[in-house]
């Protein structure tokens, strides 16, 4: 199944380096060396972000989300495993004086189908659709700061990374307990003072 | 006095050197796991060094000295659908190294006599979390200096406070709705801290109980109207006490995100609170009922992943052990930015008021300002540096024939903490 899916991909991109050939022909052989080194690390970064969805989804133990994730997660991985062998290849072609314009454009395709796939990754996670009257759909997105921190019961706060706190607005609205009585964002009022020993 | 600051600076390097030994040995683990299930639990360590200007909370003659915390602490924790634990605590012993005692003052001083053992324990379980009613539990115990608990004799004194909160939400259909019913049952018992104050401690301590009810209409994922009531009830163990007193509040507001960058909570409310007569040894105080608006208001902006800014008011009625109702105010301002990765800046700042019902003129006034920077590297080694500037002010009628020291103090700390 993945040895086909390689195939897949590699003569898809076979296929789409013809046609770029000509927009290529241009750069000098340096420019694209960065250019596919470039490519190869925004290809890694996204792949980063999509395993961080996945992580999340598997945390929320959404198993609709989380399969959505991966299937987009294993055609990233794929497609990155192309263009490494391309970046190889790429590097052979000019140090043998070789334009080696089909593996640059395999690069240049690979990494804008892995924009495009995360692209749909971030719409199977934090998505609530919805159709009404079965024409209007209805969109609604959660907002993309949600806290950074896993929603405990929060007594247990020291594996959590201060920093990472910082971007924590709002923490405690709306949460699961049902009561903002003691978990709402709130202005705490100084009922006792300044202790001589704080506790973190 | 040399040779105790010298076999102070050889404990201070042996723990010192076990600590970064220890934190050496660590793995950055994860905790020890419990059995076979998901529940965790962390040990941890932390050692703090301060040096606080004026240990003895006074308005003149102030004594400087290092404090030195050794915290041994645990923590768990067990996620569950069907139940959820967890559990922080740890022992505080405070050792004062008495750098300023034999020193020349008029009342001379002995602030290591001030070393004792503090601590803290947060429980907290969660139960059928996913269901149409979810019970919690909270259990906040705190052993502290308190400087606020006995605001209107101004004597700093050593609080032990228990804190039992029950909470049952129930959500009808989606969820959007919920309504919850809550009750609250505090103890506090106090011990001296350096003075006797003017009552005996023992006589001040009390129970509370509060019982209460909420409405939360979830209208965005995050952004909630609330409408909350509640009363309750302050037993003094002992009769004939000022806090003899009971009361009721309502807020109406709503709570949550506005846009994805600005958070906010504005809730507006009515109190009321009655106190039974009472007599001191100079003075005997008649029932009194006080009513007053309420405000929870604040709000909170991101403007950068790593800079969050936030302020805000608020204004309730509280029982003071010693004189009864009183109105507090506090605002308060957050400044915290994100560097380096693994960096906080924080600095804080608030004021607050106690305004004493019973007794015309009589108000506490504190004011704190702390910057610290946090950091923690990996799961298990963290620190922390910072400052605090805290000051009291009281003015007292002076045909009560009492006066009120005012005090403020600088504390400068450093903090290292070990986690498995």
């Amino acid at each position: 199944m993945r040895s086909h899916l390689l195939v897949a991909i590699t003569l898809a991109l076979t296929a789409g380096g013809a046609s770029a050939q000509g927009a290529n022909a241009a750069k000098g052989d340096q420019e694209k060396l960065d250019a596919a080194a470039d490519n190869l690390s925004r290809m890694k970064s996204a792949l980063k972000q999509v395993l961080g969805r996945a992580e999340q989804a598997r945390s929320d133990k959404d198993v609709v989300k989380l399969n959505c994730v991966n299937e987009k997660l294993t055609q990233i991985k794929s497609l990155i495993n192309v263009a490494e062998r391309s970046d190889i290849a790429l590097h052979e072609s000019i140090a043998a004086k070789d334009a080696g314009e089909a593996e640059f454009s395999k690069i240049a395709i690979a990494r804008t189908k892995v924009d495009g796939l995360r692209g749909d990754a971030e719409q199977c996670v934090g998505q609530l659709a919805y159709n009404v009257e079965e024409r209007t759909t209805v969109e609604v997105e959660q907002p993309a700061n949600l806290p950074g921190r896993p929603l405990g019961l929060g007594v247990a706060n020291r594996e959590y990374n201060p920093a990472d706190a910082v971007a924590d607005i709002g923490f405690g609205v709306g949460s699961d307990t049902g009561g903002s009585w003691n978990r709402t964002f709130s202005p705490p009022v100084i009922v006792r003072a300044q202790a001589a020993s704080p506790f973190r | 006095m040399k040779g105790r600051t010298n076999t102070w600076t050889k404990v201070l390097g042996a723990i010192a050197a076990a600590g970064v030994s220890l934190a050496a040995q660590a793995s950055p683990g994860n905790g020890i796991r419990l059995g076979g299930s998901e529940a965790r639990l962390h040990p941890f360590f932390d050692l703090e060094t301060r040096y606080d200007s004026n240990v003895t909370y006074s308005g003149e003659d102030a004594v400087g000295d290092l404090v030195l915390h050794f915290r041994p602490g645990l923590e768990l924790k067990a996620p569950g659908d069907a139940a959820a634990f967890e559990f922080s605590g740890a022992l505080d012993w405070a050792q004062y190294l008495g750098m300023n005692d034999g020193k020349s003052r008029p009342i001379p001083v002995d602030t290591k006599e001030l070393s004792r053992m503090y601590a803290y324990a947060r429980l907290a379980a969660a139960f059928n979390r996913n269901g149409m009613v979810a019970p919690r539990v909270d259990n906040d115990f705190e052993r502290t200096v308190s400087t606020a608990s006995l605001a209107a004799v101004a004597v700093p004194v050593v609080s032990n406070l228990n804190k039992l909160l029950l909470a049952v939400p129930w959500r009808p259909g989606g969820g959007a709705l919920v309504l919850v019913a809550n009750g609250e049952w505090i103890v506090e018992t106090f011990e001296k801290y350096k003075d006797e104050p003017p009552v005996p401690l023992s006589d001040l301590a009390y129970d509370q109980y509060r019982a209460g009810g909420e409405v939360q209409w979830r209208f965005l994922p995050r952004t909630s109207g609330v409408l909350q009531g509640s009363y309750y009830r302050r037993a003094p163990n002992q009769a004939n006490q000022a806090q003899n007193a009971s009361g009721l509040d309502f807020f109406a507001g709503m709570t949550g995100l506005l846009t994805e960058r600005v958070a906010a909570t504005a809730k507006l409310g009515y109190g009321s609170s009655t106190a039974n007569g009472f007599t001191t040894q100079t003075t005997t105080y008649e029932a009194k009922s006080y009513s007053a608006g309420l405000a929870d208001l604040a709000v909170e902006w991101l403007p950068l992943d790593s800079l969050s800014l936030r302020v805000g008011y608020k204004r309730s009625i509280a029982i003071d052990p010693v004189l009864s109702i009183m109105l507090q105010q506090g605002v308060n301002g957050t400044v915290q930015l994100k560097f380096a990765e693994n960096y906080a800046f924080r600095v804080g700042a608030r004021w607050d008021s106690f305004v004493f019902q019973l007794q015309d003129g009589a108000t506490t006034k504190f004011l704190t300002v702390d910057p610290t920077v946090e950091a923690k590297f990996g799961h298990w080694l963290s620190g922390a540096v910072g400052y605090a500037y805290s000051t009291r002010n009281a003015e007292w009628p002076s045909t009560s024939g009492t006066s009120q020291p005012s005090y403020s103090k600088n504390e400068v700390f450093l903090r290292l903490g070990v986690t498995y």
